[in-house]
């Protein structure tokens, strides 16, 4: 990505965005070891049937952000996306209606 | 402590005034000092407070002070005193007078001992508050303001009856939590749940938001449904009700965050989202649940503004506010990106902000009190905010494909005002015995426990997963999403179109067939003018019959007497 930042700040954030996939790297190490953890760490509570499976957590999240993903675009196509000028329309079409 | 007379919201509504005169520098001076003066007023207002009237003989409470109402009298204050050092370059008077005039009327609401009080403060707060909509001054804002005003003036009006209903029931007016059943019930209930923004009584407030001001947004979003969370605590706490209605909102929010094109509605549909925390809190209704609302309350309101003052900075430098035609801005306002940030980690809860143990205080309530499924609930809404708020508003910003705007970073006053913000966003992440310590109930609760910061770690980590292997399906669409303001802005002026159709058309019909009636009805009697039929000679004996007929019924009806 070309660099167009100015101030030291915006230099530091381009830097780290060259740097986009040591990053990841560690974005990927620290989600194994939240994993790993998990797996050796005794559970520390027995409220819920979920509460010893280990990375519970880790994979709801996960597949709860598709589902939530997958929501919004059936909600969207399916349902409430209109036109952006859709109220400015409504508000035209009855304005001739009066007429 | 408090002189017992210099009530916070009298000390902020008197001071108001003069914000409408005073120009340049002394405007700039006292809209610092008058929050700073109320602050330290509320500061020194004593828990157990109690100041009471008689008033055409009803006993009138304007100031009760205990744990829960001065939680949020403080951070009221607070964030009358962030907002304004944001507005402090805003050349208009009117805005600063309603800005302040509103958070008086939210102070007054929360220190209400009775209904009366609350009512009045009630509708000041709706009155104030819709000039911050409408000194935008544009037709969309002009047209926003006024259904905003619509819809709360109903909700005035529901919680008017209300207050009748309660006090021809039980005789009192003293603001305490309301038995379950009857109709003085239901209308408060409702007029409350109106301004905390409970779906489908929601429409109101991501309609009218985004088309405030820049900065008149940021107080909207701190006090009207927050002083709906505090009435709601206060007045129905344990409410089953709430609970599904609350965690309905948690998911209600992000699903229609993630739809929304323009920046500040996106943060609009996550008050509703975060609201639904606070709602659900009350409503599971233990010591732990209500003072995890309060703590909520207390760091929603600054990282929200802290959002909205950063997509508020946006908007106010590129002249923007699509997801659409924005994007790269970092390069050129790296400290609004960082800033916007702190809000955005806060209200994920990520480990060391302030959403972190406030937002974890309500979901442990709930399984503490062996809510599975709410909270699984509240964990999915986690989810979704820290997608939306956290990645995908400040990645397409920010971030993501460069839109090639390159405008200023924003003045330094707004750049204090989010710095003070994020500040104590953080602040309250590493300390959030700070925040505990003036919570209505004394909780046990440690949030930075391993397996807290593991699960927290856990979810954060694979909802980022997932947005950056979906990431280039999440870009903001153009379009709008329909909600439930579509019933009144559409299906609503449809059918009072037609039935003004309707009731001229039957109009028209009736006056047609009465005057065809009554050309019938001439022409017959021309027709038997013409016959001759009525002065035809008449035999004598018909007529004598027709007489005795007539006498008949004089006699029987006793009319000849």
């Amino acid at each position: 990505m070309q660099s167009q930042a100015t101030s030291p700040l915006a230099k530091l954030i381009t830097a780290m965005i060259e740097r986009a996939r040591l990053l990841r790297g560690l974005m990927i190490a620290l989600m194994v070891a939240a994993v790993a953890i998990d797996f050796i760490k005794p559970k520390a509570y027995s409220r819920f049937f979920w509460d010893g499976i280990p990375a519970f957590t880790a994979i709801y999240a996960f597949i709860g952000a598709l589902v939530l993903i997958g929501l919004y675009k059936a909600v969207g196509y399916g349902l409430v996306y209109r036109r952006a000028d859709y109220y400015q329309d409504s508000a035209k079409a009855t304005e001739q209606d009066k007429q | 402590m408090m002189a017992a007379w210099l009530h916070p919201a009298l000390l902020l509504g008197l001071g108001a005034l003069p914000l409408a005169v005073l120009q340049g520098r002394a405007r700039q001076v006292w809209q610092l000092a008058l929050p700073a003066l109320v602050l330290l007023s509320v500061i020194g207002i004593e828990s157990g407070t109690r100041v009471s009237l008689e008033m055409a003989g009803l006993e009138l409470v304007p100031l009760r002070a205990d744990g829960l109402s001065l939680v949020f009298a403080y951070i009221f204050a607070l964030v009358l005193f962030i907002g304004n050092i944001f507005a402090l370059k805003v050349d208009d008077g009117a805005q600063h007078v309603a800005a302040a005039l509103y958070a008086a009327a939210a102070l007054g609401a929360v220190f209400a001992g009775d209904l009366v009080t609350l009512y009045i403060f009630w509708e000041i707060m709706v009155v104030a508050s819709v000039w911050l909509i409408w000194r935008r001054q544009n037709r969309t804002a002009y047209e926003a303001g006024f259904r905003y005003l619509i819809v709360h003036a109903l909700g005035g009006m529901l919680l008017f009856a209300g207050v009748i209903a309660y006090y021809l029931t039980t005789g009192s007016l003293a603001f305490e939590p309301l038995q379950d059943g009857g109709m003085a019930f239901y209308l408060i209930l409702i007029a409350f749940l109106i301004n905390a923004a409970a779906p489908p009584l929601h429409a109101w407030l991501p309609d009218a938001y985004p088309e405030a001001t820049v900065t008149g947004t940021v107080f909207l979003s701190a006090f009207t449904t927050k002083t709906a969370v505090y009435v709601l605590a206060r007045g129905f706490p344990g409410t089953e009700l709430l609970v599904w209605l609350g965690v309905g909102m948690t998911l209600y929010g992000v699903t229609y965050a993630f739809l929304v094109n323009d920046i500040r509605r996106l943060l609009a549909y996550h008050i509703i989202s975060q609201v639904g925390y606070m709602v659900a809190g009350v409503g599971i209704g233990t010591q732990l649940a209500i003072s995890g609302t309060a703590a909520h309350a207390f760091t929603h309101i600054l990282y929200k503004a802290l959002l909205l003052m950063g997509a508020g900075a946006v908007l106010q430098m590129t002249g923007r506010s699509k997801l659409t035609e924005l994007g790269g801005l970092y390069r050129t306002m790296p400290v609004t990106f960082l800033l916007y940030m702190v809000g955005g980690l806060s209200i994920s809860a990520f480990p060391l902000f302030s959403g972190f143990v406030s937002k974890t205080i309500i979901v442990e309530a709930a399984a503490v009190d062996g809510r599975g499924i709410i909270f699984l609930l509240m964990m999915l809404a986690g989810v979704g905010t820290f997608l939306s708020t956290t990645l995908k508003l400040p990645y397409f910003t920010f971030l993501g494909p460069d839109s090639g705007l390159r405008p200023p970073e924003a003045p330094l006053n707004m750049r204090v005002a989010m710095g003070i913000a994020a500040l104590l966003c953080f602040a309250i992440g590493i300390m959030p015995g700070l925040l505990y310590a003036i919570l209505p109930y004394a909780i046990d609760y440690n949030a930075y426990t391993a397996s807290h910061l593991l699960k927290e770690m856990q979810l954060l980590l694979f909802t980022g997963l997932a947005f950056f292997l979906l990431v280039r399906f999440l870009g903001g669409k153009d379009k709008l999403s329909l909600d439930f303001d579509w019933f009144y802005r559409v299906a609503g002026k449809r059918l009072m179109l037609a039935v003004r159709d309707m009731i001229s058309e039957a109009n028209q019909d009736i006056r047609r067939e009465f005057m065809r009636a009554f050309g019938r009805l001439e022409k017959a009697a021309c027709e038997l003018r013409l016959s001759g039929w009525p002065v035809r000679s008449w035999a004598i004996g018909s007529m004598a019959l027709w007489t005795a007929v007539v006498l008949a019924i004089l006699l029987v009806f006793g009319l000849g007497g």
